[in-house]
């Protein structure tokens, strides 16, 4: 089926292209307009034929594997090419399906790393169960959670002298039978092959607790050691337990459209033109502008299919979100993964009391949704459910500081800790001087700016990459300066405006909640908390 | 572009000194503990004043070919076609009297558990990098900077808005700072 699929994009654009090809043709060739449909044809069938053969080639070398340490990917027909995600700096996890592929029952496995809008191993096309088998195993190994880790799961459950003496033979049985056949690879399985090794789906039923996966795993009877079969892995990583948090309706994700600047900016272009068009005429001016106007059309259809019926739902292995109209998304971001998070409010939201909530991850680039950087956790919510994300997405976060946040989203002035620009910046600042403010968490660094398009960023201290503070010979003769927290992902927080000396003690202050916050931070394998 | 209030300040500045200078920030606002620019208790090294020849003769390069075209047409034409060459030839009088303080202004300083990177005089900036951020270290120069024995060390953390350049590093320096900052970078090393 992967080469049908692929196949099939290649296709569509041959297909276009010949299309557009033609209409030259057919005006300039004085041929028998049968004969150039057949000619057309014939060349589209061979395109098909050709990208159908290369792909199924392509397929045919492709192969994946997990091991403890990493997903590999091999592929290329002519140029091989071997690529090796770790664990440890898996960013986010993504599973999608294309139309073609929701009804055929296909899905593709997106591992995301840091690095780039390249820094993604796509493992395109599975079956359905394959890539939710490969997700949730991926996530269960970067978890820390894997055949390694089954005597770690004996500790945790108490039987520390027991599984000590266990734990050498065990492991040994788990190397000797993971490394058995194919050799350090693991499990390598071919993509939508049917009968793959490891028979993808057909364990998970089996050995898995109510509880989901650490129950699965302490579950499989660890102090008798035993000879591990194959598809082990699999086994011990069902999906996650998940609970639902939150998800879009409909209808306000098209009311947060309608109220959207480029809907309005849309509607007042038409208006514009067709009224200049009545009243002088000439409608050059619509024809001019159609081009513009399909990107704003396509803009907002872009949200509306990619953004529909968002659903968010908390599980051990992070945050999923899921979304979608016709291709459908579903993202996990493992905890700790997020280096930034904002939200905004446009003038129009303001009426409905919207909010749009966006998280950095240290991925850049990802999503050609528009939001080439970040992705929409929240794509419109009220301010409660603002409040619910952010203690998701900043677990640290406290519940007194919930004050403190509002007055971040909609607040002015110094109250609940904020620290305004000092009232002489208000020459160069008359509208937001009071709403340029930051705010030190428990937490998190946050930075309130706007007044007409609010927005409110928070940096965990434990993600600033580095602090930057610089000034103009304006901001020189005010005393102030433009203070900016660097973060993974493309994004720096910059905040105007910031008195001079107060910037000084907040660079100092921060250099060290930086440095206190790397030192307690959680292990990058999250299950892995219980290890000494 | 001349700025009243850090034109007497910088002039004041030392002219070029050896490594290391201790320093203030260059237009030495003396507001030390609340100057952003000037943290207390750091130690300010300079770059290499050879940056100077270096930047001066790359400008030079890019600004000669306009100035000998002005020069020629104005030769040919005269009259007000001699504005423009005279437009080149103050621009680079203006080159000449900003580049060196430029290079000076560009200072770094190694504290316990990061690098700070300062540099400008009019707009300036400084970016406070921890060692154990750091994802890679670059060390490059040219063919006219090498002849100069002088290199660029530039730090890179995950984040590609962290802008920390050192220019015009003596060869030897730059490479303990890369040295040194690659084995600081080891020994705090954290996620991301």
């Amino acid at each position: 089926m992967t080469p049908l699929l692929t196949a099939w994009k290649m296709a569509a654009a041959l297909v276009a292209i010949a299309l557009f090809q033609s209409f030259d043709d057919l005006a300039r060739i004085p041929l028998p307009v049968l004969a150039v449909i057949g000619l057309v044809a014939g060349v589209i069938l061979l395109a098909i034929l050709v990208s159908l053969g290369y792909s199924y080639l392509a397929w045919r070398r492709m192969e994946y594997a997990i091991t403890s340490e990493a997903v590999v990917l091999r592929s290329g027909v002519l140029f091989r090419r071997e690529r090796v995600a770790r664990l440890t700096r898996i960013q986010a996890v993504e599973v999608g399906q294309p139309i073609l592929g929701r009804i055929f029952g296909f899905a593709a496995v997106k591992v995301e790393s840091a690095g780039g809008a390249d820094a993604v191993l796509s493992l395109a096309y599975l079956t359905q169960d394959e890539a939710q088998a490969v997700r949730n195993e991926v996530l269960a190994r970067a978890a820390g959670v894997d055949v390694d880790d089954l005597d770690l799961a004996a500790i945790d459950a108490g039987q520390d002298s027991v599984a000590d003496v266990v734990r050498a033979s065990e492991s040994a049985d788990a190397a000797a039978s993971v490394g058995g056949p194919d050799a350090e690879d693991g499990v390598v399985n071919r993509p939508g092959a049917p009968g793959a090794s490891g028979a993808p789906g057909a364990g998970r039923d089996g050995a898995v607790g109510p509880d989901g996966r650490p129950d699965a795993s302490t579950g499989l009877d660890a102090t008798t050691p035993r000879p591990l079969p194959a598809g082990l892995a699999r086994r011990l990583a069902p999906e996650a337990p998940e609970h639902q948090v939150f998800q879009l309706a409909p209808g306000r994700l098209v009311g947060s459209l309608l109220l959207h600047g480029a809907t309005v900016v849309l509607l007042l272009w038409i208006v514009g033109v067709v009224g200049f068009g009545v009243f002088t005429g000439s409608w050059e001016a619509l024809f001019g502008s159609i081009f513009a106007l399909l990107g704003v059309v396509g803009f907002v259809w872009g949200r509306f299919s990619s953004e529909f019926n968002t659903r968010v739902a908390v599980s051990p292995d992070g945050l999923r979100v899921r979304a979608g109209l016709l291709e459908t998304k579903a993202k996990t971001i493992p905890p700790g993964r997020v280096q930034a998070v904002a939200v905004h409010q446009g003038p129009l939201w303001r009426l409905a009391g919207w909010w749009r909530l966006r998280v950095t991850l240290a991925n850049v680039g990802i999503g050609s949704d528009g939001d080439a950087l970040t992705d929409a956790l929240l794509p419109v919510g009220t301010r409660e459910e603002v409040a619910v994300m952010l203690r998701l997405v900043l677990p640290d976060l406290h519940a007194e500081e919930y004050d403190a946040v509002v007055a971040g989203l909609v607040g002015s002035g110094d109250a609940e800790g904020w620290v305004p620009a000092p009232r002489r910046a208000r020459w160069v600042d008359p509208l937001a001087w009071r709403r340029n403010a930051f705010r030190v968490l428990g937490a998190a660094l946050a930075l309130r700016r706007g007044r007409i398009w609010r927005e409110l960023t928070f940096v965990p201290h434990e993600r600033t990459q580095s602090l930057g503070v610089s000034q103009g010979p304006i901001d020189r003769r005010l005393r102030v300066v433009t203070f900016s927290a660097h973060t993974s992902g493309g994004i720096s927080p910059t905040l105007p405006h910031v008195d001079a000396a107060v910037a000084a003690a907040l660079m100092a202050d921060q250099a060290e909640r930086a440095r206190a916050a790397r030192r307690v931070a959680g292990p990058e394998q999250w299950m892995r908390h219980a290890e000494p | 572009m001349t700025d009243p209030a850090s034109g007497p300040a910088s002039s004041a500045q030392p002219g070029p000194a050896p490594l290391p200078e201790p320093g203030h920030a260059v237009g030495g606002e003396s507001t030390s503990g609340t100057d952003p620019f000037a943290p207390d208790g750091v130690t300010w090294r300079s770059v290499s004043p050879r940056l100077v020849r270096a930047r001066l003769v790359t400008a030079a390069a890019w600004l000669a070919l306009p100035f000998v075209a002005g020069l020629v047409l104005a030769i040919v034409f005269g009259g007000w076609v001699w504005a423009a060459p005279l437009a080149v030839a103050a621009f680079m009088a203006w080159i000449a009297w900003l580049v060196p303080r430029q290079v000076r202004a560009y200072g770094y300083a190694e504290r316990a558990d990061d690098l700070l990177v300062r540099k400008g005089v009019l707009f300036r900036s400084l970016v406070v990098v921890p060692y154990g951020r750091m994802q890679f270290t670059d060390v490059s120069s040219g063919p006219l900077t090498r002849a100069l024995g002088i290199a660029e060390v530039q730090l890179h953390t995950a984040s590609a808005s962290t802008d920390a350049t050192v220019p015009g590093l003596e060869a030897a320096e730059a490479a303990r700072l890369k040295d040194r900052l690659t084995q600081l970078g080891e020994s705090s090393l954290a996620g991301l």
